[in-house]
This record gives C-alpha cells, structure tokens and sequence, in this order.
C-alpha cells in the first residue's frame, strides 16, 4: 500500500486532467435523495455528498442488468459466436462497502468458473473510492465492510484540509505518478488519518449481535411460525435482490429473431424472492412459499458464504431495507433470530 | 407449407394495440416476412376469412361485438388476445361497475334504448384464448415474441413477477421515494416498467399477478395516505372486470 | 459489563483500520500506535488488557524489542502479547517462529494477511 497527501485544491485539477484522459463514471444527483453513477465530464458535476443509490455502481457496470452472452446462427449447422464486451472506465467515487461487494463479486465470478464477461469488464476497469456518509440502515460496520484494504487502485479520504490517499496497486502508483503533486505523508498525517476513520466509524449507528449467528440460525431454522410471520408482508417483488451489490443469480435466455435463424443468447439478473426462481421443467417449483424464500435469502447473504470463504456476503450497504415496501428488515430480522433463540 | 395466415381485429378499445402493432415500424417488414397478414382492420383495406391466427383487441360490449367474435372463433385455430380491453375487459369494465343500464341512462339519457350496449366481458368470457398480450396498450416486442413463439411450436415466456423487477434492473428510483403511489409491487410485469421510467406510478394495466400481496399493498397505500376508496379506484382502473382477483 | 480493551501497535494503517473495524464490531475498546516506543507509552496510559504487535516497524525487528521490553516493565508485565507479522512473506524466510519465554515472550504468533474470525478466536483465548 502506498500512502500519499493531496492538497484540498489540489483535487478538482486531478479529477480534471482524469476526465480530460478517461471515460469516467462518478456521482451525479439523480430524484429526491438518490444519486446514479453516470458518465461525468466536469468535476462540479459530482455530487461529493450523496449517499444513497439504487443500484451499486460496481455492479451496474461489472454485471449489467441484462446482457448478450453468444450470437448464434442456425442453418443446416449452428454457428455460435461468443459476446465479451468491455471498455476501459474509470468509476470514481464508490465507497467502501460497495467495493467490498464488488471484491464480493470478484472473489464470485473467479471460484469454480471464470466469468469471461465479468473479468473483462473488471479488467477494464480503474477503481477510485472515496467514504460516503453512511443510512441509518447502514450497518456496514458489522459486516466487516465499513473500510476497504483491497479492490481499488486509489482511495481518497477527505481530512479536511487535505486528502489521505490510498494507492493498493500498480495502476494507482501509475496514476500517482502521472499527476505530480502527490505529496508524502509525515506520522502526523498518519495520526490524523487514524482520528479521521474513529470520527467515520462513530457514523454507523445501527447495532446488530451478530454473535453466533451461524449456530443461532440452525437453531431456529425450523420455527415455521417465526419464518411466516417474518415474510408475512412481503411481495416477492425482488427489489431486496436486485439493489443488493453482492447478489449474482442470473436467468438466461434465448432471443430469436424474426427471421428464426439468427439470434442471441443473454442473460438478464435473477431472484430468489420471486415466486418462479424455484421453477423447473415439468412445473415443480422447489420453493413456492415466500418464507422459504425468505430463509433462503438470509442463509445465502449471512452463512453461506461465511463458510465458503470466510466473509459473508453482505455487506451491511442496507439497500434492501431501503427498497423494501414490505418493510422487511434484514438487521431488525437478525436482532429477532437472536431474541428467539434466548427465548 | 407457406406463411400461416393471421387476422388482426378490433372491438370495443381505442385502437391503440393494432397501432402498437404498427409502431413495430422496421420489424413490421420482418414480420410480414414470417407470417401473411390477411386481415388487419386498422390497417389495410382487404379483408379474409381464411386465417389460422387471430389477434383480437378490445372486449366484448354489444351484440354485434357477440357475433362477430363468434365467427372469428369458428375460423382461427389460434386465439391471442391483446391489450387489456381483450384480455380482461380493460377500462371498458368501469361501465359494469355502475351497471350497464345506470351507465347507458348517464351517457345517452332518453335515446339509451337506441343503444346496443350489454355487459362488457373479456375475449376469454366466449372463446378459449390461446395467449395473453396484457397491458394498455401492450408491449408490440411481447406481441411479436407470441407470434414467433407459435412459429417455433414453443411457450412464449410471460413473466409472472411484480413490474419491480424491471423497475429495478432499470435501475429507478422507487416513486414512492418521490412522493407518488404504485402498484407496481402487484402488478404483471412485462412491459419493461414503462411508467416509473418516466417517474409515474404504475397502474396495473397488465393485471396483477398470480398470487399478488393484497393486504400488504393496501396497508402500503394506506400508509401513503390513500383511504379504502382511492385504492379500491386504483385497482379498478383496468381490474374493474376480474374483480375476482381483489377484493 | 465493561468493554475488553486492545492496543494495535502497527506503522501501517491500513492494518490498523482494517482490524478496528472487527473488534470495535465485536465490542471492544480499541487505541492503536504507530511504533514500539508510542506503543509502549500509549500502553501505560491506556492500560488495555491484549495487545496486537506488529514486527516491522521503524525498524525491522523492532517488535521483538518491544515483545522483550512488556514484560519487564512492572505496568506491563501481566499484558498478554500477540504477534501479528507479515514478516516471513516480506523477507521470504524459509521458517516461521514461535513463541519463547526469553526471546519471543508472546501468547501467540499470526501471520499476516490474517483472517478476522481467525485473530477474534485468538484473542478470545486470553481475554
């Protein structure tokens, strides 16, 4: 890790002469108090305070919602053709529990199977973070995401007077280099920092016991009750899924064409919640009722992963609080399993 | 084996999906490649008898509507119908909610028995419907994909999950967010979440699902402020004839 | 009940972040130095019950200086010690190390990249 100071004034000049060599993707004000990573060609157009969008904006790029995936032909043969799109981007401004979802991501589309589509993209791709202010649904902090050590090139993090900046790789030394003022840092600075990430995590509000839960869990996995009562209102809709940065379920389909010759192969993001996710062949659904659903979904995001690779899937970003019009809360939900199992 | 023969008709509806139907502009030319379109009342002028498929819009709302659509049953071996007005009886149905009588008298007064006019129904209330092309109008890409689907001898695939989905993958900001209602949660997706892409609440003109969170969504527009009656009103709009389906 | 406290004495802080994060979430009390003398001097007023000591520092070896000095001083003695190091990959010894009652007088000995739930476990043996 490389450490380094820039100056206040220095930043809007860096950010500049970044727009003026890059295609970058920053936060622009978007309806109400969202925001959306869109294309940026001025740094005033950032909006340096936001702090809630839709969708994580590793992942609208990294895995977009619907993509091609194979073009094929049919004559007296089938000629299939693979589709591996990417351009070289710049996303500035993603905060540090997004990009431990997209390190999530990551870690995902390179175990068991190599995504080509997802590596290509994620190749092209330079990652600038900077800290957001976290919700009050935020609890980042429990999950081990409210900080990134990994995942980006660069990371600002805003002291007031000056940035204290992260570079964790040769493509963030390299843009260090390219932009001369860069200044070392002294152990003041690093003092500074330090005070700077207790004044950050004292934001995160939310409190959850996560303790055990692995174990709490399997010991209320059966409570028919609890789990009905949990879902009771919920609409199956998927926005819990789909806002979520960390999910990857994915349908895919073929598109013919008119002429019923040529035509593609894509895929388009899944999810669990909805009623047709367990739906085969031969119409058997092996999940039709949404509290198995719902089971489902906190097994997937708190356990699972936890034991597959050490680091739950969820991290904490509270979107699926916020998207839920059902009011399903994931923190409120694990607060109960804990309440349950003491009962 | 040559192209199969389709008839596009319309019946009680604006003329709004047939027009859809144009609006496929470019793709219309392939389509006329695939398949031969003999009948096409807001179309062309000619007119056949002699056509295995039928795309019928608008619902059922006089006599002559009876037979006319009778005899189209007789004739094709295919029944797709599209848009709201055939599917369910759209916003045709709010006629049955005052009774067909009440409503005939408030509109034409003392010259109401010179009207034809019966209770409105959907396609499906006289002929067996082979495919649905819900929404008002209709999503032409999904009208397309039946066709192509019957070309292939396959399911078109017709989503049965809230329009959510689609707002989502869109990538909108919730128009509860912003202040409005909708019904998205329990309607019928398929129509590429149209209205909240242009920050308006969905209406539900594709139907609701087939197992939709009632009393979630009514404690939810409650919650927004809407009593019984503006939410009964919201669910009428297009529902007004499946009334089975919400109480 | 009150709060378990830990000292992280680490010149980098990204470590030193990276590890608050887990053990502020798990309910400890936690200060950080960024060298061996700060560490010992933050120790004797921070008083905490388990520090995590890095090895490269200012210097080197400096850790095992300052793994030597804790025990010796009467304020500090009964402070349990646990190395965290990535020394071995940075100097690429062929060996690793283990605790010793003159020489290395720690609890426990974790390399780095270490992982959370390892490092928790860990402390929770002593505290």
């Amino acid at each position: 890790m490389l450490y380094k100071i820039l100056g206040k004034n220095e930043y809007e000049d860096f950010l500049s002469d970044l727009i003026s060599k890059n295609e970058v993707i920053g936060p622009k004000k978007k309806d109400g108090a969202y925001s959306d990573f869109v294309a940026i060609k001025d740094p005033k157009e950032i909006d340096t305070d936001y702090q809630k969008t839709t969708l994580s904006p590793a992942k609208k790029i990294l895995f977009p919602s619907t993509e091609d995936l194979v073009a094929f032909k049919i004559s007296d043969t089938i000629e299939a053709e693979g589709i591996v799109e990417y351009e070289q981007k710049v996303l500035l401004g993603i905060n540090a529990w997004d990009i431990n979802g997209m390190n999530f991501l990551d870690r995902f589309f390179t175990t068991d199977f190599i995504d080509e589509n997802y590596l290509a993209k994620r190749k092209a791709l330079t990652v600038i973070g900077t800290d957001s202010v976290p919700t009050e649904n935020n609890f980042a902090h429990h999950m081990n995401s409210e900080y990134a050590i990994e995942g980006f090139d660069l990371y600002f993090s805003d002291l007031g007077d000056r940035f204290f900046v992260r570079a964790a790789t040769e493509k963030g030394n390299r843009l260090i280099e390219d932009f001369p003022r860069f200044l070392d840092t002294s152990e003041d600075d690093f003092k500074e920092f330090n005070r700077y990430m207790e004044d950050y995590r004292a934001k995160f509000k939310l409190n959850i016991n996560m303790k055990n839960f692995i174990d709490n869990f399997e010991s209320i996995y059966d409570k028919e009750q609890l789990w009905q009562k949990l879902a009771e209102k919920c609409y199956s809709c998927g926005s819990c899924n789909l806002t979520c940065p960390t999910c990857f379920c994915f349908n895919v389909k073929d598109d013919i064409n008119l002429d019923l010759k040529t035509g593609q192969k894509l895929r388009e993001w899944d999810s669990c919640m909805i009623p047709e996710y367990g739906l085969v062949a031969g119409d058997h659904n092996f999940r039709p009722d949404k509290e198995n659903r719902l089971k489902q979904r906190y097994k997937c995001k708190l356990i699972t992963f936890k034991q597959k690779y050490g680091k739950n899937s969820c991290v904490g970003c509270g979107r699926c609080i916020e998207a839920c019009l059902a009011k399903i809360n994931i923190a409120e939900d694990i607060n109960t399993i804990m309440k349950e199992v003491s009962i | 084996m040559g192209k199969p023969k389709v008839g596009i008709f319309g019946f009680t509806g604006c003329g709004g999906c047939q027009l859809e139907i144009l609006n496929l502009e470019d793709q219309l030319l392939d389509l006329v490649s695939a398949v031969d379109i003999v009948h096409f009342t807001e179309a062309i002028t000619e007119h056949s008898d002699d056509y295995e498929i039928a795309l019928i819009e608008g619902s059922i709302t006089t006599e002559h509507d009876v037979e006319r659509i009778e005899k189209i049953g007789s004739i094709a071996n295919v029944i797709v119908a599209v848009g709201a007005c055939a599917v369910s009886g759209g916003l045709n149905c709010l006629k049955n909610l005052y009774g067909t009588q009440k409503a005939a008298e408030l509109v034409y007064g003392d010259k109401k028995d010179w009207i034809d006019t019966i209770e409105v129904k959907p396609v499906d209330a006289y002929l067996k419907v082979d495919h649905y092309s819900r929404g008002c109008p209709p999503n032409r890409f999904e009208i397309v994909d039946i066709v192509r689907s019957l070309l292939l001898g396959r399911q078109p695939e017709i989503p049965n999950y809230p329009v959510c989905v689609e707002c989502k993958r869109n990538g909108n900001t919730c128009v509860y967010e912003l202040g409005m209602t909708c019904l998205g949660p329990i309607s019928r997706a398929g129509c590429d979440s149209r209205c909240p892409n242009s920050a308006s609440g969905c209406e539900a003109c594709r139907g609701v699902i087939e197992n939709p969170n009632v009393n979630a969504q009514k404690d939810l527009l409650a919650e927004h402020g809407l009593t019984v009656k503006d939410i009964m009103s919201q669910f009428n709009l297009y529902n007004a004839c499946k009334g089975k389906n919400i109480e | 009940m009150e709060k378990k406290k830990i000292l992280i004495i680490d010149d980098e802080p990204d470590f030193i972040q990276s590890i608050k994060g887990v053990l502020d979430a798990r309910g400890y009390q936690t200060d950080s130095a960024l060298n061996g003398e700060e560490g010992l001097k933050k120790a004797k007023e921070f008083k905490p019950d388990l520090i995590l000591l890095d090895v490269m520092m200012t210097k080197k070896t400096e850790g095992f200086d300052v793994s030597r000095k804790i025990p010796k001083d009467e304020e500090l003695k009964s402070i349990p010690v646990i190395l965290v190091t990535g020394i071995r990959e940075k100097l690429n010894l062929p060996f690793g190390f283990e605790p010793d009652k003159s020489w290395l007088p720690v609890k426990a000995i974790l390399e780095k990249t270490v992982k959370p739930d390892q490092l928790l476990s860990e402390i929770e043996k002593y505290i």
